[in-house]
């Protein structure tokens, strides 16, 4: 069975009305002629009528003509001869009528006609008698009186037979007139009917459309109401189907898009929370991992009980925290100088650094200053930390020791910058004297040290790679040399204030830029032009 | 063809011809980041095959995670026997020699091919 949908509905409806009005309209101009021919018929027969009775009174006139006539010649000609002339042809004249009139009564259309043309044919009968009657005395030898009389009875056998006909031509005229006006009739009843068969037909049409649209548009407004509803964020909804056609397939893609959404906006929402206690144990952990690198930095008050060195420490965590760090001992008159950086971000990363620094302070303090066994077995401590917390970290870590005027560092790292008194910079590379730490399981071959003297008023730098790495708005890093400079350029002043210095410069360079890296910075200034100045 | 890309990297290696590419910079933030490069590398290794190539001259920058990725590779190659191990790096960019001295000191058998 083909489906009801709007397309075939509308078709259906059309075809109805158009058959519907086809039909009708072709009853209807059937009947309209059959009735014009009708009336067309009437018409002709009522002319027909007409000049039948008009032709009797010709006859009648001529048949007159030649009675008096005869009338007057036969004295002259004899009767004989007057009735060859005249009487014949009057004869015919009266046949004539007589065949006129029982044609007339044949096709008169009513009772009322045909008794008229009927009266025509008995006022023939007379008229004939009355002729015959004047024609006999015409020639015998009577009265006048009894001829003239005669003659006076066929005058108005005549005139009454004229009269008749005059009815006749009144009553075929009134035929015509009648079958006219029913012409008349009969074509103003059919447009009156066409006008009520497209009334008829425009009403249906309009009732059926209205009906067609009703079953469209509530389904129609059931689905704005339901998408309006949806639009402000309300998926629960029940979708009705209303109807098998495209409306109702509408509905479903619409019922099923419905369902998507629900089903997407849980995900979302699920998700959403999953990244929300993501996120939130996140921060957590950077937190934890910021106090701890600050709670380990030493102390402003332990680097101003140093009285050799004037000594300066920074250290800015990023946004996800690194694992930079530096440590300064005092210990046996001399000075220790740690620095180190550890691989990745994070709590694992935060973490190491701060076993890093544990191990650095307990070696110091169980007294091993032998360079190998030193990084030997901090090297150890932190390969098997990693694998114990299952973290791939490595880290570079330098070791500076101060004593009497000379620093010996050892230790792969960053480059140890040294600004003499005079503005003279050196560059001193920590690459061949370390290896990183954490990942091979022996690096004593890898192990050395180099001595660089640090007298009044030389400064000394050491730093992690959040600095010379810090890219600027191009991606052009801060590198070693801006730093070196930056350090020259206020080598004359104490420690904080080169570090201050620095960080300018620093962030002169990265401007709007956030951090990527932490940033850690160790000025060591020997003291005596320090020292008078603090003095 | 396997391409690894990121916001500012490209790292492709070409089936059949253990050949790495890098490019752009690589700012990757830990060992979790890298380890699916680390596991493009690793890969070249799984065929028995004389030479591998690592190719750095486009790579501008690499960060000290993605140097301990590099540093991992180059334990596992020179822990495999028969494995002839290419860097291709830059004079020009300065983290190159720097950091292939300590891949160097891992694996003395590795070739650095300067251009």
């Amino acid at each position: 069975m083909m489906k009801s949908t709007i397309r075939n509905r509308l078709i259906l409806l059309c075809s109805c009305l158009l058959v519907l009005m086809a039909a009708v309209a072709a009853v209807c101009s059937l009947s309209l002629e059959r009735l014009k021919r009708d009336a067309h018929e009437a018409i002709a027969v009522g002319a027909r009528l007409h000049s039948i009775a008009i032709e009797i009174q010709v006859h009648n006139l001529k048949a007159q003509r030649r009675i008096k006539e005869y009338l007057a010649e036969v004295d002259k000609l004899g009767p004989e001869k007057a009735r060859q002339m005249y009487l014949e042809e009057s004869d015919f004249e009266i046949h004539e009528m007589e065949t006129l009139a029982a044609k007339a009564a044949a096709i008169s259309p009513d009772a009322g006609k045909r008794a008229k043309f009927a009266r025509i044919g008995q006022g023939l009968a007379s008229y004939r008698q009355a002729v015959d009657r004047a024609v006999g005395l015409a020639t015998d030898d009577i009265e006048t009186s009894r001829r003239a009389e005669a003659q006076e009875r066929y005058a108005l056998a005549a005139d009454q037979l004229d009269q008749e006909a005059e009815d006749g031509e009144v009553a075929g005229s009134e035929a015509s007139q009648s079958a006219e006006a029913g012409m008349v009739r009969t074509s103003r009843v059919g447009s009156l009917l066409s006008v009520g068969i497209s009334v008829i037909g425009l009403a249906a049409g309009i009732y059926m459309s209205f009906m067609l649209l009703r079953s469209i548009l509530g389904p129609v407004d059931h689905l704005r109401e339901l998408a309006d509803t949806a639009s402000r964020g309300n998926f629960q909804l029940e979708v009705r189907r209303f109807s098998n056609d495209e409306i109702g397939d509408l509905s479903e893609s619409f019922s099923r898009m419905l369902a998507s959404v629900r089903f997407f906006q849980s995900k979302t929402e699920m998700l959403n929370e999953q990244l929300k206690a993501e996120n939130l144990r996140m921060s957590a952990e950077l937190d934890v991992t910021r106090r701890l690198q600050q709670m380990m930095l030493p102390r402003e008050t332990e680097m101003s009980a140093i009285a050799s060195l004037d000594i300066s420490g920074y250290m800015r965590p990023a946004a996800e925290v690194g694992g930079d760090y530096y440590d300064v001992v005092s210990k046996d008159g001399g000075v220790f100088f740690g620095i180190g950086d550890v691989t990745g971000h994070g709590l694992e990363s935060g973490v190491i650094g701060i076993i890093l620094q544990t191990a650095v302070r307990t070696l110091l303090a169980s007294g091993h200053f032998d360079n190998m066994e030193f990084f030997n077995i901090l090297n150890r401590v932190i390969c098997e930390s990693g694998r114990r917390m299952n973290c791939d970290r490595i880290l570079t870590f330098s070791l500076l020791h101060y004593q009497d005027g000379i620093v010996k560092i050892s230790g792969q790292h960053e480059e140890i910058i040294v600004v003499r008194g005079n503005g003279v910079i050196e560059r001193h590379d920590t690459l061949d004297l370390g290896f990183p730490l954490g990942l091979e399981e022996d690096i004593s071959r890898f192990v050395s040290e180099t001595t660089v003297p640090l007298e009044d008023g030389d400064v000394m730098v050491a730093y992690t790679d959040g600095i010379t790495e810090a890219i600027d708005r191009a991606g052009s890093a801060y590198g070693v040399e801006r730093l070196a400079e930056a350090v020259r350029n206020s080598c004359g002043r104490p420690s904080d204030a080169i570090r201050k210095a620095v960080l300018e410069s620093l962030g002169a360079h990265v401007g709007e830029q956030d951090l990527l890296d932490d940033v850690s910075l160790l000025v060591i200034k020997s003291a005596g032009s320090t020292q008078i100045m603090k003095g | 063809m396997k391409t690894i890309t990121g916001e500012s990297f490209e790292v492709r290696t070409e089936e059949g011809r253990n050949v790495v590419f890098f490019k752009g910079a690589l700012r990757l933030s830990g060992s979790e980041d890298y380890a699916p490069i680390l596991e493009m590398l690793k890969g070249t290794l799984s065929e028995p095959v004389a030479t591998v190539l690592v190719d750095l001259r486009d790579l501008d920058f690499l960060n000290s995670s993605g140097i301990t990725m590099l540093s991992r590779f180059v334990i596992e190659a020179r822990d495999r026997t028969g494995i002839d191990l290419h860097f291709v790096v830059s004079e020009a960019i300065p983290w190159h020699l720097r950091s292939l001295k300590n891949l160097q000191r891992l694996m003395p058998a590795l070739k650095i091919r300067l251009n």
